[in-house]
């Protein structure tokens, strides 16, 4: 049987249920989604979280959120099921612990259901109905069960729209903007250049996500507009304007001129502001390097990887500059992703639809497609362990795997930004202990790079390209990968790395040397 | 189970992966969501376990679940098969195929006709109840009882051991010191370290060894066993402190009906002992003002409460044990509430126990004997043992430097 026989295209997958796997054995395979539901929660202030599960959920969760009590008196407490609760569910259990975690201090609690309460239907929803009224604490869930939601973005997502039973609904102000953005946590970047001219401009911003507070969330519905830049916030503004009738504008899957033109024209129109310079500026970079993009990126055969953002949209897009998608790693398939599946389809792009769990296997196989680029996070820590290995395109030198250290800092990859005005963040030891992003105006004046030489795992070559973000490319057995962009921006500069980041890794490969001869 | 301020008590399933994970020349697939295997990697990586089984999971989706599929445990058996030089497949499911009454042990019996060249071996828990001492228990019982060959030949040279398992901490450096004891008291070197330094391949051999150690009670009944079918006599217990470590070395001589090379035990001893009399004043200032209060895995604590009661005249503190099946009237169990008690209010003494409760109290992270811990041991045999000569100058080094504290 052909590697590939088994596998959808594009064209004829419209759920996550089609997509199979690129090789059965799973190794290391996706985080959990409560693995990601577990780090936002920790980086809220003021949120408490119950973690409800079996021995091993509740055990791993300490990964992602160490401490059983946070800084600002957060509990973080587990609910482990026993045998008879995993036949007759976990009710009364369940009720007793969140009224102990009220009486402890608990302010807003975070019910994180894994496996086991999912799959036995325990009525968290009812729980919280009708302990509610008896607590202080405000009460909110999410269900994370793997089987259902394989991969740490759908955890990412449904704990941020769990976030909205912590909302109170607010009077709109014209002048305050929500940044709906989910930061991992490892990297400490840069504001967008567009979140810094609306800043400029005197509106009131304030960061949805990891790295915020529980008192942002109560007041977040007095926003007159959410900005959407990250793809796991979609769900929230979503439900945010179900609940509130606070409008959103989507820039998550913006990536081509014409369609962010249009993005910040209403954007421009609905604030009443015009744009500046540094924007204009930006712009023209982009219009420039996708005019350049059109011709050197024609022909040119891909294979998107682990840990790509909005997989399906960039397809789209490099395939308008003419770049051909083989095959497809999709962790999930979402209903926004149909417009750009059609935009493919009728480009004549049907590239294969996989998950790959295992890349040390599933990388030969990739490579057989004779993919010109890889685009996406080549390679795990498991693969330096069994001797993977980096070689510039001349094979001068090797570099070791940063990534190969990862399970070893892996409490350490929690140490971006905090929040200046009560200290949190800080251990005992003194380290900056949480993750997620810093306070708005410590974001707004972080520079690029700030923490040189940490936060990004990715393996291979990383370099910075004119002081504007920093390239993670590299030659993996002749094939050049690179990943796409990691600065954070959004709109027409997160274009510009884009468009950059892949001209610089073609330009390292010997391809177009190839195709010249 | 319910509430728990800290890690709860590990599974069974976690008993049972810690056992099985180390072994060399073997798979483990694990038949449930990918999440279990990929954080218990994770945490054999903070164990200081890089090597051993290739693991794999197969994941399972609502589908399977619903449907009550296992083709996915069937097409991973057939890739790692085509892929891996494994001679045995360990077979473990998750929280999910338990729930819903998966019967692995039946589902492996079947596959077994179809995969002839390659063992499968499935490990299941009873039930939810089970602990992880049961499961460590029982998977040592279960290789024990299918892996070794039958054989005549004993090799009077060599010895093993078993319970040197990963849920205990630092058992690497442990089993490495009880090797190096061994060799110099009796030239005897290890067939087999079940599981922390095993393959398949050794534990094959495992009948052909002169004598079993037993380095916990969770491995009695692979001994016994291994007594049954092959004859050979075993020592239950761990060997800590000086004059402890010499008893233990005795019974082995009565055990073995081997005589041991008196100048390396006396060497041995008197290195200790030297050590240990440097610390001696300083551990005579804080003996009668402080206490030694531990906590952990009940041989860990029983053995080195001994060392420190009997040899160093030290005062017994609070003294608790992990597992409900382990207490008894000297050494309680202790839930997490009540270690959390414990530890508070032992304000003037010295608390070895797991190194979230240390963490937790501000403790000397040192003083770690148990898991769960706060960090990655990233060169287990580079750490000092508990166990053997070495153990008694290593913990007396401990006390001191935390008793001045």
């Amino acid at each position: 049987m052909n590697t590939l026989d088994h596998l959808p295209k594009l064209a004829e997958i419209s759920s996550n249920s089609r997509i199979e796997f690129l090789t059965p054995s799973v190794f290391p395979g996706n985080h959990c989604p409560m693995s990601h539901a577990s780090k936002l929660a920790h980086n809220i202030q003021g949120l408490s979280t119950l973690v409800v599960g079996m021995q091993e959920c509740t055990t791993y969760s300490r990964f992602f959120n160490p401490e059983p009590e946070g800084f600002s008196g957060e509990l973080h407490w587990l609910y482990t099921l026993d045998a008879n609760e995993v036949i007759f569910g976990c009710r009364d259990g369940l009720i007793d612990a969140l009224k102990k975690m009220a009486a402890a201090g608990a302010k807003s609690i975070l019910i994180i259901a894994t496996c086991i309460p999912e799959l036995i239907g325990e009525d968290i929803e009812g729980i919280i109905h009708e302990t509610q009224p008896e607590l202080s604490a405000r009460l909110s869930f999410t269900l994370l069960g793997q089987f259902k939601n394989i991969g740490n973005n759908s955890g990412s997502r449904k704990a941020m729209t769990a976030l909205t039973m912590f909302m109170n609904t607010q009077q709109k102000h014209s002048m305050s903007i929500n940044v709906l953005l989910q930061q991992s946590g490892r990297k400490k970047t840069e504001a967008p250049s567009l979140v810094k001219t609306l800043y400029k401009r005197g509106f009131s911003l304030r960061h949805i996500g990891s790295g915020s507070s529980l008192a942002d969330l109560k007041k977040a519905p007095d926003a007159a507009l959410n900005l959407v830049i990250s793809e796991n916030t979609l769900a929230l503004a979503v439900e945010m304007e179900k609940l509130f009738g606070t409008p959103y504008l989507d820039m998550h899957a913006l990536y081509d001129v014409r369609e962010i033109d249009q993005a910040y024209s209403d954007l421009a129109q609905r604030l009443n502001i015009e744009w500046d310079d540094v924007i204009y500026q930006e712009r023209q970079s982009a219009i420039d390097l996708e005019h350049f993009a059109l011709n050197q990126f024609r022909g040119i055969r891909s294979v998107f990887g682990n840990r790509v953002e909005a997989p399906v949209a960039l397809a789209a897009y490099l395939g308008r500059l003419g770049m051909a998608p083989l095959l497809m790693h999709l962790e999930e398939y979402r209903d926004e992703d149909n417009i750009f599946r059609e935009a493919l389809t009728t480009m004549g792009h049907t590239p294969f639809i996989c998950r790959i769990v295992n890349q040390q296997v599933d990388l030969p196989i990739l490579k057989s497609l004779e993919p010109d680029i890889f685009i996406g996070h080549i390679l795990t820590d498991i693969s330096l362990r069994e001797g993977g290995r980096f070689r510039d395109k001349n094979n001068q030198f090797e570099m070791g795997h940063r990534g190969g250290k990862r399970d070893f800092h892996h409490r350490d990859w929690r140490s971006g930004g905090y929040h200046e005005n009560n200290q949190r963040g800080k251990r005992k030891d003194g380290n900056n202990h949480r993750g997620g992003m810093p306070c708005m105006e410590t974001w707004l004046q972080t520079k690029e790079n700030s923490k040189k030489g940490r936060g990004s795992y990715a393996a291979g070559m990383s370099r910075r390209k004119n002081g504007k973000g920093r390239a993670m490319l590299g030659i993996y057995e002749s094939l050049p990968w690179v990943v796409p962009y990691s600065s954070g921006q959004i709109g027409y500069a997160r274009t510009t790395e884009l468009l950059r980041n892949i001209s610089s890794a073609l330009d390292n490969s010997d391809i177009l040397l190839r195709r010249a001869l | 189970m319910g509430l728990h301020q800290f890690q709860p008590p590990p599974s069974a399933r976690m008993g049972i992966f810690w056992t099985l994970a180390p072994i060399g020349e073997a798979a483990l697939v694990e038949f449930g969501c990918m999440g279990h295997l990929r954080y218990g990697t994770l945490l054999l990586s903070q164990a200081g376990i890089s090597d051993g089984c290739k693991l794999y999971s197969t994941h399972i989706d609502e589908a399977d679940i619903a449907l009550g599929t296992t083709d996915r445990l069937v097409q991973t058996i057939s890739d790692v098969i085509k892929r891996d030089q494994a001679q045995v497949i360990f077979l473990q499911p998750s929280s999910i195929p338990q729930v819903i009454g998966t019967d692995l042990s039946a589902i492996a019996e079947e596959l077994q006709v179809q995969f002839e060249g390659i063992r499968l071996l499935p490990f299941a828990c009873n039930g939810f109840s089970d602990s992880q001492q049961q499961g460590v228990e029982a998977a040592l019982l279960k290789l024990v009882e299918t892996l070794p060959d039958k054989t005549e030949t004993r090799d009077s040279t060599t010895f093993n051991i078993i319970g040197s398992c990963a849920d205990i901490f630092r058992f690497q450096s442990d089993a490495y010191e009880i090797a190096r004891i061994m060799s110099g008291a009796f030239g005897l070197k290890p067939c087999c370290i079940l599981s922390s330094n095993c393959t398949v391949s050794k534990i094959r051999r495992m009948g052909e060894a002169h004598i079993n150690l037993v380095l916990r009670r969770e491995g009695e009944a692979a001994a016994k066993h291994l007594q049954q079918q092959f004859g050979t006599p075993y020592v239950l217990g761990r060997p800590y402190g000086i004059d402890g470590t010499a008893q233990w070395l005795k019974t082995i001589e009565q055990i073995s009906d081997r005589s041991a090379n008196r100048t390396f035990i006396d060497s041995e001893q008197d290195k200790a002992s030297s050590s240990i009399k440097k610390v001696s004043g300083i551990l005579q200032k804080f003996r009668s003002k402080k206490t030694l209060s531990l906590g952990g895995h009940a041989d860990v604590v029983q053995g080195i409460l001994s060392f420190a009661v009997n040899e160093l005249q030290m005062r017994k503190g609070t003294c608790w044990c992990d597992c409900p099946a382990m207490e008894d009237n000297d050494l309680p169990f202790f839930s997490e509430s009540e270690w959390m008690k414990a530890i508070k209010s032992s304000q003037n003494g010295i608390i070895m126990a797991s190194g979230e409760a240390l963490n937790w109290a501000g403790y000397n992270l040192q003083c770690q004997i148990a898991n769960p811990g706060t960090k990655r041991l990233a060169k287990p045999l580079a750490e000092s043992p508990f166990v053997g000569f070495r153990g008694a100058s290593h913990l007396a080094g401990l006390w001191m430097n935390t008793g001045r504290g």
